[in-house]
């Protein structure tokens, strides 16, 4: 699993914007499927033949045993690729790769989400996971912003949490469309209109890498500790094993101690250009 | 087990030695003259060594010239490490099928044969302790690597000479080889080769081939040789710490160097440490596809390539990647430098841009100011 891919099949393919879709993927050997096992954040190399190998980010709870799901945007020529198949088709599999979100160790505290693009995919797993042991936490808020209004994926789903999970959802677009109620202008903006102690909360960031230190240097001026606020970050993976060297962050690997960095640990080694 | 006394062996009897392997089924490579350079090559008799050839190293430039002195190791540092011999430049890591309606997966593993190394120095010895703490590691080592490394024995060298571009002795890596990672240690002399020590199969080899334990005035020679390699080398690391490069990102002095430097990545290739590899899907006309694994260089704009942005677009975000990364990073990540001292970076550099020199000027500020 972690050097060898593992054939898995595609059960269903779910077509969520122009250029965003889901897979949902079952491992050919069932003891394989039965054996896999992530924790939100963490991310699985995709192999599809002849193409290419790409790190993905699982979108699915890691208690749904039977299946895992993969939400993927078409960006390159593997994704390209990947965007054909069709429910039946094979690929290949290897993970989980990486750190995961830091859920366990932050219960009893005002969870945080702040995504940005389709950025939301790397903590949708982590979002399920705090919902379905919603008591454990306090107030729990996600801030999503897309460049525009039709890239948002799973409407429906945020209506759900909302209304079902008492979660606060604040939704921006860089450029609205007819029927968008969510404010428009950069998430960021939003940031003020969320509930939480910043002495006693976890904030949980995924995006474009500019938008997540903004909203970094802004909770730096509320009062919460660097401590308390992680990043998934994205640079090129080739092996998900820290070996190809591609993926270094100063002396990090984004694929090993990554991609889920603490801000305290990663902050002198991003925005800087060419780091 | 390794036997602590010291023995003699006459350079006649080498060939012996050599036998003594290739007859319990062993490949013995060693630094031989070949196509003009020097290079670890199979060979299968000591006649296939060439005596007295020694390097001339500079700044961007290196010849080769023998000399009249019957030793068969007093060049400084072969064209490559011992690196291609555990990382292969190229190699298929695993093949995928999909003639069927379902993909399966064979992994790949090399062909591997028990090898000798024979006359390894410090520097290369060093190198590849480096790669093994990056590929051979748990809880995940790298399968090809792995195999490649379970087969090598190292016999390894003391330097008793130093190029200009050697600075092993401030990476305490060299001349003289300190560390317990090889399964014998030897010195050279004119007459032969002393052993200091070694593992009990090769000891044993050495006893029956009936030696005589090196004389005082032997040790003391070699001793006095490897010091004396040690006192040459003009080159040297200032001190460095795991945090000092990346607090110095924007010192004048990466400008200054990646105006000059062509991103060429022969540094990179030449390095005994250094380890970056793309993965390629290489399909054939059979259905079939090959996972292919090939050196990469730091150097290239397609390092940093993430969908549609380069992380390091400018020449001087890689040499400051590259720089950064061998000294202060990889302190971080394996608790040492990556440099071994071999000054390869330095002799196949084009423009002859040294890091010594880089460092040095990269780290003066703390003292000056």
């Amino acid at each position: 699993m972690i050097h060898l891919p593992q054939a898995a099949i595609i059960t269903e393919r779910i077509q969520e914007t122009k250029t965003i879709f889901t897979l949902k993927l079952r491992f050919e050997d069932p003891q394989i499927q039965a054996e896999y096992h992530f924790q939100p954040g963490q991310f699985n190399m995709l192999y599809l033949h002849g193409v290419g190998e790409i790190p993905i980010s699982i979108v699915s709870d890691p208690k749904d045993s039977d299946f895992l799901q993969h939400t993927i945007r078409v960006v390159g020529r593997v994704t390209q690729g990947f965007s054909r198949l069709q429910a039946g088709d094979s690929i290949g599999v290897r993970g989980a790769f990486g750190s995961a979100w830091p859920l366990a160790e932050n219960k009893r505290k005002d969870i945080i989400f702040f995504t940005g693009g389709l950025g939301c995919a790397p903590v949708v797993a982590a979002i399920k996971y705090v919902l379905k042991r919603r008591n454990d936490y306090d107030n729990v808020c996600i801030i999503q912003g897309v460049k525009h209004a039709d890239d948002l994926i799973w409407r429906q789903q945020y209506q759900t949490w909302q209304e079902q999970h008492n979660v606060q959802i604040y939704l921006a677009a860089d450029v609205s469309s007819p029927g968008w109620k969510g404010h428009v202008g950069p998430p960021t903006e939003l940031l003020h209109q969320a509930d939480f102690d910043p002495d006693n909360c976890c904030f949980m960031l995924c995006g474009p890498q500019p938008m997540m230190i903004a909203v970094c240097q802004q909770l730096h001026g509320k009062g919460v500790p660097d401590n308390a606020i992680w990043l998934s970050l994205e640079r090129n993976m080739q092996c998900g094993n820290a070996q190809c060297g591609h993926c270094q962050i100063g002396p990090l690997f984004a694929c090993k101690q990554g991609p889920v960095f603490n801000y305290s640990t990663i902050k002198q080694f991003i925005g800087k250009p060419g780091l | 087990m390794k036997a602590t006394k010291a023995l003699f062996l006459p350079r006649h009897k080498l060939n012996d030695l050599f036998q003594s392997f290739i007859q319990s089924g062993f490949n013995i490579i060693t630094p031989i003259v070949q196509n003009g350079s020097l290079r670890y090559h199979q060979i299968r008799h000591a006649n296939e060594i060439t005596p007295g050839a020694i390097d001339d190293s500079h700044m961007g430039k290196i010849t080769l010239a023998k000399t009249k002195s019957p030793r068969f190791y007093s060049f400084t540092t072969t064209e490559q490490s011992i690196k291609p011999w555990v990382f292969s430049p190229k190699e298929v890591l695993w093949q995928s099928d999909h003639s069927q309606s379902t993909i399966t997966f064979k992994s790949t593993p090399p062909n591997t044969q028990p090898t000798l190394v024979f006359g390894i120095k410090g520097c290369d010895l060093a190198g590849l302790n480096l790669l093994d703490q990056h590929f051979n590691k748990d809880p995940s080592p790298d399968p090809h690597y792995q195999q490649r490394r379970a087969s090598l024995s190292l016999i390894g060298l003391n330097c008793h000479r130093s190029g200009a571009n050697c600075f092993c002795n401030s990476t305490q890596d060299g001349p003289k080889i300190e560390t317990d990672t090889c399964d014998a240690l030897m010195s050279e002399l004119d007459e032969g080769f002393i052993f200091h020590h070694s593992q009990t199969d090769l000891h044993a080899r050495l006893t029956s081939l009936k030696l005589s334990p090196a004389t005082p005035e032997q040790l003391r020679q070699a001793e006095y040789e490897t010091q004396a390699a040690a006192a040459e080398q003009q080159k040297k690391l200032p001190k460095i710490s795991s945090t000092d490069l990346f607090e110095q990102d924007n010192h004048p002095e990466w400008e200054k160097v990646a105006e000059r430097c062509l991103s060429c990545g022969n540094c990179t290739a030449v390095c005994p440490s250094c380890f970056c590899h793309t993965i390629e899907a290489k399909p054939t006309l059979s259905n079939t596809s090959e996972q292919t694994r090939q050196w990469d260089s730091c150097f290239t704009t397609q390092h940093s390539y993430l969908h549609g942005i380069y992380i390091r677009p400018e020449r001087i975000h890689r040499y400051r990647q590259w720089l950064t990364h061998k000294f202060s990073g990889w302190q971080a990540q394996y608790g040492r430098i990556g440099c071994t001292g071999c000054g390869r970076c330095i002799t196949y550099c084009p423009v002859g841009i040294d890091p010594s020199q880089a460092l040095q000027t990269l780290l003066r500020r703390q003292e000056d100011i």
